[in-house]
């Protein structure tokens, strides 16, 4: 049997053809639970997950929604409710949907406009969901440290070089530093802080215990952004050179002189 | 610092015998409808550290879309590493190369998604930051709540699943 000749001429119709039809009609399916029609969609997430929108009526007019799958599926993936309120509101904004804190929805939908409105709404939780999981896995690790780590690493290779250094203060009390380059006479300390108020304050216990002692340890503040800490960055400068995370090379060696 | 836990760990906190502690009642989210639990876990008379259970529901759809699930603390904070879903709206379908075998397999709108789906080689850093890709369907599925805790109990071996209370579901009157 030739079912391919007869596909491709349309002469006739094999199994094959029926499953095909099959498969492609059950893209989409559609359940009533509580006067409610939830639309299972042909789209999905980055994970798989299919998409559905659940449309009400109210007299000739419609309701679409995403009836808060999109939150039930970024919680259960381990994503924050803060990270998801914004962004979904970032994006309803963008596709002309409400967003009452948990839910996407497009009210008062006329019939003409229903079928580009579930479309749409299938497409906004599809964007919310994949958004949120990724941003999930950004901003933890905090990238600039690392970088200052790795620069500051291979400029310092003819030196003995240690990370997580701990080193007892004048004080005696240890603090560990990010970053220690030993040399002949002077080791350099660095140490990573943030614009917190606790980080710097943190930052500043250890550096002043470090700048007390007499043998010539030379601390250093990192900070991605000097500007951003305000006065409280004169706590640090007045007992340790500060630089920039993303320092370049020069200052490295200037450092080192 | 490793970004997350290796396949061995996984596998191993996935099938180890484990309690939840504290379950408490369901807490609903901030205007969102959605209600959590959020429980530690013990092993061995030991609180686990860094691993989580977790179920959630939304508070106006009784008896559909509830999740239950177990997490583990990652450079990037806690991540779902096992889940059980449970009449969720859509199906799961098994989309990626990672799901191996179960590529393009329908999981169902009941499925399960287990860490030791995917093949040795995997490191679980990539299934987690795909929300969990690989799902089989629960066959047969949960017909009720308290069927639901004592089969996803059996499969997270969460002992004390059933411990948890069903949520004080608050149905919508108007549609």
């Amino acid at each position: 049997m030739a079912t391919t000749t007869s596909y491709l001429t349309g002469t006739g119709r094999g199994h094959q053809d029926n499953t095909v039809e099959e498969a492609v009609r059950s893209l989409f399916s559609v359940d009533h639970i509580a006067g409610r029609h939830i639309i299972q969609m042909p789209v999905s997430t980055s994970s798989g997950s299919l998409i559905s929108v659940t449309v009400w009526h109210d007299g000739e007019l419609f309701m679409v929604t995403d009836d808060g799958m999109a939150l039930h599926e970024t919680l259960s993936a381990g994503a924050n409710e803060q990270a998801f309120s914004r962004i979904a509101a970032e994006r309803s904004r963008n596709f002309g949907a409400i967003f009452d804190g948990g839910t996407m929805l497009y009210i008062r939908v006329s019939k003409a406009r229903l079928k580009g409105a579930i479309i749409a709404m299938a497409n906004l939780v599809r964007e919310v969901i994949d958004e949120t999981i990724e941003h999930s896995f950004r901003g933890a690790i905090d990238r600039r440290r690392e970088r200052f780590i790795k620069t500051a690493t291979e400029f310092y290779q003819d030196f003995r070089v240690r990370e997580h250094a701990k080193l007892i203060g004048f004080s005696t009390a240890t603090h560990e530093f990010d970053l220690m380059v030993e040399r002949d006479g002077c080791p350099l300390v660095f140490d990573y802080f943030s614009k917190a108020g606790n980080a710097v304050n943190s930052a500043y216990l250890k550096l002043s215990d470090m700048a007390r002692l007499e043998n010539g340890v030379k601390p250093v503040g990192v900070t991605p952004n000097p500007d951003a800490i305000g006065p409280k960055l004169t706590l640090i400068t007045s007992v340790a050179d500060v630089i920039h995370a993303d320092a370049d090379r020069s200052v490295y060696a200037r450092l080192a002189a | 610092m490793p970004e997350g836990p290796d396949r061995q760990m996984i596998l191993d906190l996935f099938a180890m015998s484990k309690q939840g502690v504290g379950f408490g009642s369901w807490q609903p989210g901030n205007r969102s409808g959605a209600l959590k639990i959020r429980a530690s876990i013990e092993s061995g008379g030991i609180l686990v550290k860094g691993v989580s259970l977790f179920l959630n529901c939304r508070i106006d759809q009784p008896d559909e879309l509830v999740s239950a699930g177990l997490t583990i603390e990652t450079a990037y904070g806690p991540k779902c590493f096992a889940r059980v879903d449970w009449r969720s709206r859509a199906a799961h379908f098994n989309q990626k190369k990672i799901c191996g075998d179960l590529q393009f397999v329908d999981a169902g709108k009941t499925h399960v998604h287990r860490p030791d789906l995917y093949k040795e080689g995997v490191e679980p850093m990539e299934y987690l930051r795909q929300n969990l890709p690989a799902a089989v369907s629960l066959d047969p599925a949960p017909g009720t709540f308290s069927e639901l805790l004592d089969m996803a109990g059996r499969i997270l071996s969460v002992n004390n699943l059933t411990e948890v209370e069903e949520p004080q579901w608050q149905p919508r009157l108007l549609t």
